[in-house]
């Protein structure tokens, strides 16, 4: 226990930089977005309204008032949490081959702690998780923070205040906070348990390619597309016999054991892999 | 401090993703109250009504599905997940099938037109093949012994491109399944392209007895416009019924300027034409519903061989009711000192009383109307209120159920 926590930290130590680069990029450029946001909309305000062509009712109805959700849409939302999010799935191939190509090739240390193998795994998978949820949580905490800002800038007359539950759904339909922050807590724990069990299987493949190099990138491919298959087995036996043979309820339950089913297989094929066949 | 970075994110995580759903599952949004009020009446009809619908709110941008009983206003975020899976998007009559005949309803697609029920037997006909064109499968549930017989009857050699089920009906020996029909046509020609077909299945054996075509639509796109058939029986209503109805509408294109002198066109149902098709006796009848604009555009509600027409008037509205076997038509004047609204619109047939929700498209109230069946007269009317003042948020009621 002591070696994997060690181990996580040791893991997060080495992205800290870049990570914490990730979160003044989010902050920066969300807190500047809310500024410009709303500045942009009373200066449209001002101008249709100072120059007499329309009262305060007719620019609301043209434009509506405006929301935290609306600024949400803006590209100064948009593109840090999609940076963000490419840099952290970036990683997930990098937190291992950096230990290859890196100075002094760090696998071999590693390798050689005296500890389990797999508390190597473990802690980079947990390193990754960490980060992940820590940029929601960092998200979590900003929306108040923009909500006061936006809300000192543009007048109660032309906005429509919003809780900070009602920012995470009402960005709605396609919305990516609904993604990361779903309305119920299965949902999270759902969404988030597809994401550790995406990551425990292209770890398993990394492995893969990294115990039989060039064979294994095949064997890797492979192994993600047997993961594919099983998890979503029900789904496809489905289409192809009857439509919607099992209730809602009966799929969820099948679904959560094959999830962790997939998990544990990667886990053990990696466990495997990291102890028998990787290679320096 | 060892460990400080794991320990610090950890802290961040709890902070922000822990107390968000701490937050959300001890407060509740803070989502408006509806509930019934009377205007006048008997409230006693009213025991146990549930409205179910939509809440939207536009400056928002959000919509939920909302449940509003005599006691509560129920958000689909305040559901669990559980609650919001199981009871999903399907009609009542689908769930309550799924309750009480759970392993019978393993795997049917959940269209209840699909479906009939009697006191003894509950009927499922749906199509199979690739295109669903090569014949049905059948499958009974006797609900006595509980037991499920199924078979299949094929459609001989045809010119079926696709084809839908709008309707299942049985009696004694046979079963008859009513199926809208789309064809393979030669698009040189103006020519059939679709139709009502009665398909008809002796239990017993297992034959198809009889294809019998009840109406075919002729279209001529030639002229502008086109004609279109619809389905007008009620098809959450699984029960016997002795007739199938359905309408053939005339839609012209019409074309005016709008307000940037821009010349636009668009389709507007002109007439609609109603018929009635009695499945005892195999005639299709044209109902004869005088055209005071009543056809085009409005809704007609089919129950127990009457068809029900609402009609707006200055002092409230009327209710049109034409009585199938007979022709007979009445016309009951429902006076009203409530609004009556563009929105959704639609009548639910309950224990001898026609429960008849209103709801705007202009913002958040609505009303109900319960009249009774027999005398058409006005035995309730009551509006939605909220416990606080709304703007920019719609209510929209599309479905009603009973405690």
């Amino acid at each position: 226990m002591k070696n994997y926590v060690k181990l996580v930290d040791f893991e997060l130590k080495r992205f800290m930089k870049i990570y914490l680069a990730l979160i003044g990029i989010v902050i920066i450029s969300q807190i500047v977005g809310v500024i410009v946001e709303s500045n942009q909309f009373m200066n449209l305000a001002n101008g249709e309204m100072l120059d007499g062509s329309m009262n305060l009712a007719q620019f609301l109805e043209t434009y509506w008032p405006l929301t935290m959700s609306r600024i949400l849409f803006s590209r100064w939302f948009i593109l840090p949490v999609g940076l963000s999010a490419a840099a952290l799935i970036f990683y997930c191939f990098f937190i291992w081959y950096r230990d290859w190509f890196g100075k002094n090739t760090f696998i071999y240390r590693l390798l050689m702690l005296p500890t389990a193998r797999i508390n190597i795994l473990l802690a980079k998978a947990s390193a990754i998780f960490l980060m992940v949820l820590g940029l929601v949580s960092i998200q979590l905490i900003l929306l108040p923070i923009e909500n006061i800002i936006f809300q000192t800038i543009v007048p109660f007359d032309l906005r429509v205040d919003m809780t900070i539950r009602e920012i995470v759904n009402g960005s709605g339909y396609y919305g990516y906070l609904q993604i990361l922050l779903p309305t119920s807590i299965v949902q999270f724990f759902i969404n988030y348990g597809i994401g550790f069990m995406t990551v425990f299987t292209l770890f398993t493949a990394i492995l893969f390619e990294r115990s039989y190099r060039i064979k294994g990138i095949i064997f890797g491919v492979a192994y993600c597309i047997f993961a594919l298959v099983i998890f979503l087995s029900p789904f496809i036996i489905e289409v192809f016999s009857e439509f919607g043979y099992f209730y809602p309820e009966e799929l969820f339950i099948i679904e959560v054991i094959l999830g962790i089913i997939v998990t544990g297989i990667s886990i053990w094929v990696s466990h495997y892999l990291l102890n028998r066949k990787v290679t320096v | 401090m060892r460990y400080w970075k794991v320990i610090v994110l950890a802290a961040i995580v709890i902070l922000g993703i822990g107390t968000y759903y701490i937050q959300n599952a001890f407060a509740s949004p803070d989502y408006p109250e509806f509930h019934l009020e009377k205007v006048s009446g008997d409230e006693g009809v009213v025991d146990g009504l549930i409205f179910m619908g939509s809440y939207i709110d536009n400056y928002k941008e959000f919509g939920e599905d909302v449940r509003i009983t005599p006691e509560d206003t129920i958000y689909q975020s305040e559901r669990s997940y559980f609650d919001n899976m199981t009871e999903g998007f399907q009609d009542s009559t689908i769930k309550r099938l799924q309750s009480d005949y759970r392993k019978f309803m393993r795997g049917k697609n959940e269209s209840s037109s699909s479906f009939f029920e009697d006191d003894k037997r509950l009927i499922y006909a749906d199509t199979f093949g690739k295109e669903s064109d090569e014949g049905f499968k059948i499958e009974m549930l006797d609900k006595e012994t509980n037991e499920t017989t199924d078979f299949q009857v094929e459609i001989p050699e045809n010119n079926i491109n696709y084809l839908n089920v709008v309707d299942v009906q049985a009696d004694e020996k046979d079963v008859f399944i009513t199926t809208r029909n789309f064809y393979t046509h030669d698009p040189n020609k103006p020519e059939t392209e679709e139709g009502y077909h009665v398909y008809r299945i002796n239990i017993e054996n297992g034959s198809l007895i009889d294809d019998e075509v009840i109406f075919e639509n002729k279209t001529d796109h030639s002229d502008k416009g086109w004609t279109e058939l619809v389905e007008v029986n009620n098809d959450t209503d699984i029960g016997k019924e002795d007739y199938f109805v359905f309408r053939l509408d005339h839609i012209k294109e019409v074309g005016e300027y709008d307000e940037y002198d821009d010349y636009e066109t668009y389709y507007k149902t002109e007439s609609s034409d109603f018929f009635a098709y009695h499945f005892g006796t195999n005639e299709l009848k044209e109902l004869k519903i005088p055209d005071e604009g009543l056809g085009a555009d409005k809704t007609a509600y089919v129950h127990e061989g009457a068809v029900y027409f609402l009609n707006k008037t200055k002092s409230g509205f009327e209710l049109i009711r034409y009585q199938m076997d007979n022709g007979e038509l009445n016309t009951t004047e429902v006076p009203t000192t409530l609004d009556l609204y563009d929105g959704n619109i639609f009548i639910v047939f309950h224990d001898g009383k026609m429960y008849i929700p209103n709801s705007s498209l202009e913002g958040s109230t609505a009303n109900l109307f319960v009249l009774d069946e027999k005398t058409g007269k006005l035995v309730y009317e009551g509006k939605m209120s909220a416990d606080r003042e709304l703007e920019n948020v719609f209510l929209d009621l599309n479905e009603l159920a009973f405690e």
